[in-house]
């Protein structure tokens, strides 16, 4: 089975985020960028899947931040066997415009599986899996924690809301965005990583991508406002729901006591 | 005495090996011997054979040399900490040596000079220098049989140290009594020749009419006149039957050595010859950066190898290792044991009482996560202490990071360990911080600190992660910069230009990131002006100090502190009240300063109470060796509480509990909270008791 899992770039949650003078970005000169959690879950998640089926697993990721070669290449040290770097200094793409060069990059490249993560924190309403499984016109599952080979392509385990889940027999070729893998992302060493960078695998290809596509501009962005610090509450549940009913009534919700 | 030393008029002091003895028993006695010779070679060339198996290093030294020869010698690795053992031991090995010498020379006298070169004119055993032989034999047999009896009667007591219950086992599912089959007949089998060797003498003596030079040889004169019962001729049969017990038992005891804990004889010289304590400081390098660490038997030294047959099992090692202390599957005593047993699994050493090798060991190519387990890895706290209680010169702690630093690089590695690395990896601390951050603790001060890339400073102060990012270390960060700012001392910090020194990465096994943060810091330091670097963290002293290459000396702040009050800079006015102080195991035990903290507790006018495990038998505080970032949850008792309870024991007017290192202070206001002892002992630096020193200058009393 081959497998290529899509990797994204995102601000360091670390480093103090500011936003630019047009107030509709981050301010990205400064920025460091980590790869998205979710997509480091979709490829141990692939990891995995090769050790349990064998195939080969390919990381594309997009050119968007400095740090990306050297995600990729900790792909590879973790044991993927292919590394794309597609396109440099794309700078920020909004979901669409990340499907369109992710799906042109796969449409001859025929894996049997992607794998991509369910959202990223730049992209939380998590579109980017199922518009690259609709502009390939492939199968999609989203919000899967498990994959198992099966008879005839995998068996996969999608969360819903409420700690339910449910097992999907989905034949192959297949999009999967991620929620978690079955285990917690390895570690690889920092020694593995330089040999991987040594080994000059990282392969990089040309994506120019076509503007905005998805119809949506940003107006603005706002840092949130600081609050003056939260409150606990009781530990004891008759004590913590009068403080509820008094911090309520005190918001002026409900009736008189 | 002098009438005893007169020599009798027609006799000359000496006596027959063979007395009385025909052809044929002295031919059957050297066959036996040639047996005993055979069999102790061929074990001993195993051994042999299985060190040069062993990864090739250095590890001659002159200086070595001289202080291996003063610590067997004097015995003072036995000795230390532990008097009774040290005086019994010195007893037995001196015993030995003088009796094996004595043994050597009538080989010499009777074997080479008498029979193989056939020169009876060269023989020189007898007249004067028989006499003083007799004498020293005696009292020196003497000691080695009350050595042995009184380590016997230790070891009737079952102390702790001798027990060899498993941390990290269930009772029933392993099998020691091999070990202490073992021991037993090691013991009784030394005591057996030293007694029979008095019975043999004193026989001798009776049967030959107390020639009255013999005198000298007191315990056996003493022996024999016991038994001047049996009259002449019944002593002689009974030297002739203890003649062949003691000597039988002589030859056994050769052909014993090379299969037994009486190979400790060997190895343990050997080892004291060949350690390297500098190991701990200064780690060995990756030998193979495609495979670091040590995967099979192949990777371990041939000292290592020698390590693990060194061990006597006496527990020293087992008894201080915090982990084992706070209920941690690891102990150093087995952890050297399981390799031992590995080893010889391998190479098909065999013990005289069979065990040493488990199945799983035979057949087990893996060793990191194998034959010793992950966890029993992760346990280490790096502190050094099993190192330095060892009276033979094992090195644990180089070959715990080799192993570590195969299970980094295979990925099994403990989950805070691994948010830790990224941590280390993304900004170059720990703490999940951005780089950027790491100076914001100087906002809290009223001056501006100087930047040292772009000063030229005289103190170059190399903060570290925990003085820097945890708010109680960053307290103690701004005391000591208002200090340093009071006294007049040029200083200067990297701000952002700074990374984790390395130290608990290193020792964490994740070699790769150690270099890359050192590679960074040097670089940045090597385009810093500065005379001398400072550091209130004693695992960033111990890095930079061994493992950075740098020119300038490195100091830990207490020793500035120390030359600051003492010329005036910082002047003190006395504070009251009693204070005990814990040792960093990075600055006692690797960087060896146990005296500046000190006097520095004393220039406050507070008076030191000493925990009993103080200065190089300090106990650790469970954070070093990247322990600090593991889970420690699944502890009976954390380390730094054992120690909070030490330390609460010594009184209840001890007020203050006194760290000098930014980790110590972290952890051990943790377990003032957790042992409840908040309020009554409050933990403090050195540097926040001379700033109140110097505050009480400010707010005279009265």
């Amino acid at each position: 089975m081959d497998t290529v899992v899509l990797l994204r770039a995102v601000p360091d949650p670390v480093e103090e985020l500011e936003l630019d003078d047009t107030g509709t970005d981050l301010d990205r000169d400064f920025l460091g960028f980590v790869l998205n959690e979710f997509d480091d879950h979709a490829l141990e998640e692939a990891l995995l899947l090769k050790e349990d089926a064998g195939g080969t697993v390919t990381v594309v990721a997009l050119g968007t931040a400095d740090e990306v070669d050297q995600m990729l290449h900790t792909a590879v040290a973790k044991g993927a066997d292919a590394a794309v770097k597609l396109g440099d200094d794309l700078g920020a793409l909004d979901a669409h415009a990340q499907a369109e060069l992710f799906s042109a990059a796969l449409a001859d490249r025929s894996p049997d599986l992607v794998l991509c993560g369910v959202q990223a924190s730049d992209e939380l309403d998590g579109q980017v899996a199922m518009l690259v499984a609709a502009k390939l016109e492939l199968p999609h599952v989203s919000v899967v924690v498990a994959t198992a080979p099966a008879a005839e392509g995998l068996t996969v385990t999608k969360e819903y809301w409420a700690g339910i889940t449910a097992d999907f027999d989905v034949s192959l070729p297949a999009v999967l965005g991620i929620q978690a893998a079955r285990q917690a992302p390895r570690y690889v060493a920092v020694s593995r990583i330089r040999q991987a960078q040594e080994a000059g695998l990282l392969e990089e290809a040309d994506a120019e991508p076509a503007g905005p596509s998805s119809g949506v501009r940003v107006v603005g962005l706002r840092i949130p406002d600081v609050g003056d610090g939260a409150e606990m509450l009781p530990a004891d549940e008759e004590e913590a729901a009068d403080r509820i009913v008094e911090l309520l009534r005190a918001a002026g919700v409900g009736g008189p006591s | 005495m002098i009438e005893a030393l007169q020599v009798e008029e027609g006799t000359r002091e000496g006596r027959e090996v063979f007395e009385g003895f025909g052809t044929v028993p002295i031919v059957v006695f050297y066959l036996l011997g040639l047996a005993a010779i055979l069999v102790f070679a061929y074990g001993f060339w195993r051994r042999i054979r299985k060190y040069r198996q062993g990864r090739r290093i250095t590890r001659l030294s002159l200086r070595r040399l001289r202080a291996a020869l003063a610590d067997i010698s004097s015995q003072r690795t036995v000795a230390k900490r532990d008097r009774y053992v040290g005086v019994a031991h010195f007893l037995v090995f001196w015993g030995f040596v003088v009796l094996l010498v004595a043994t050597t020379i009538i080989a010499i006298d009777e074997d080479i000079i008498g029979f193989a070169l056939d020169k009876p004119e060269w023989q020189f055993w007898h007249g004067a220098f028989y006499v003083g032989y007799a004498l020293v034999v005696d009292l020196f047999g003497l000691g080695f049989i009350v050595g042995l009896v009184m380590l016997g009667v230790r070891r009737r007591r079952r102390p702790f140290a001798l027990d060899y219950d498993r941390v990290d086992r269930e009772p029933g599912t392993y099998d020691r009594e091999g070990y202490s089959l073992d021991d037993r007949v090691f013991l009784l089998l030394l005591l057996f020749l030293g007694v029979s060797g008095f019975l043999l003498e004193g026989f001798r003596i009776a049967a030959s009419d107390f020639p009255s030079f013999e005198r000298v040889a007191f315990s056996g004169w003493l022996v024999g006149a016991a038994f001047s019962g049996l009259g002449e001729s019944g002593n002689d049969v009974a030297r002739i039957v203890t003649w062949w017990v003691h000597g039988g038992a002589a030859l056994a005891f050769v052909a014993y050595i090379p299969y037994s804990k009486a190979m400790h004889i060997v190895t343990d010289v050997a080892d004291l010859l060949f350690t390297d304590q500098g190991s701990a400081r200064n780690l060995p390098a990756v030998e193979d950066a495609a495979a670091p660490g040590y995967r099979t038997l192949a990777s371990f030294t041939w000292k290592e190898l020698l390590d693990f047959d060194a061990c006597t099992k006496c527990g020293r090692c087992h008894e201080v290792c915090p982990a084992r202390a706070s209920g941690a599957p690891l102990s150093p005593r087995d952890f050297i044991l399981d390799l031992r047993e590995h080893a010889d699994g391998r190479s098909g050493m065999r013990m005289w009482y069979g065990a040493g090798a488990e199945p799983r060991h035979t057949e087990a190519t893996g060793v990191a996560g194998d034959v010793i387990a992950s966890d029993t890895l992760w346990a280490c706290t790096t502190c050094m202490a099993c190192m330095e209680a060892c009276p033979v010169g094992i090195e644990h702690v180089p070959t715990i990071v080799q192993l570590r630093r195969t299970l980094v690089d295979t990925g099994d590695i403990e989950p805070g360990l691994q948010s830790a690395f990224q941590s280390l990896t993304r900004g170059g601390n720990s703490f999940g911080k951005s780089a950027k951050q790491r100076a914001r603790w100087t906002k809290g001060l009223d001056f501006a600190v100087k930047d040292a890339r772009s000063e030229s400073v005289e103190y170059l102060w190399f903060v570290g992660d925990h003085a820097a990012f945890d708010p109680r270390a960053i307290e103690v960060s701004r005391t000591v910069a208002r200090l340093f700012t009071a006294a007049g001392v040029d200083f200067g910090i990297l701000f952002d230009g700074e990374r984790n020194s390395g130290n608990d990465v290193r020792r964490s096994g994740e070699e790769g990131l150690f270099e890359m943060l050192r590679d960074h810091n040097r670089e940045v330091l090597d385009a810093a002006e500065y005379s001398r670097i400072i550091t209130t963290d004693p695992h960033s002293l111990n890095t930079l100090r061994f493992e950075y290459d740098l020119d300038a000396p490195i100091l830990h702040y207490t020793k500035l502190l120390g030359e600051l009050v003492a010329d005036g800079s910082l002047h003190l006015l006395p504070l009251d009240g009693k204070a005990t102080y814990h040792d960093p195991c990075y600055l006692g035990r690797y960087v060896e300063e146990y005296e500046a903290p000190r006097r520095l507790i004393a220039a406050t006018g507070l008076e030191l109470v000493e925990m009993g495990r103080c200065r190089d038998n300090s106990f650790c505080c469970g954070a070093g060796g990247g322990r600090i970032w593991m889970d420690d949850s699944g502890l009976q008792e954390r380390p730094a509480e054992n120690r909070i309870r030490e330390a609460a024991a010594l009184g209840s007017d001890i007020g203050y509990f006194v760290v000098a290192c930014p980790k110590d202070m972290v952890m051990y206001t943790d377990a003032v909270k957790t042992t409840g002892y908040e309020g009554r002992i409050e933990v403090v630096d050195v540097a926040q008791l001379i700033e109140r020193a110097l505050e009480s200058e400010r707010v005279p009393v009265g």
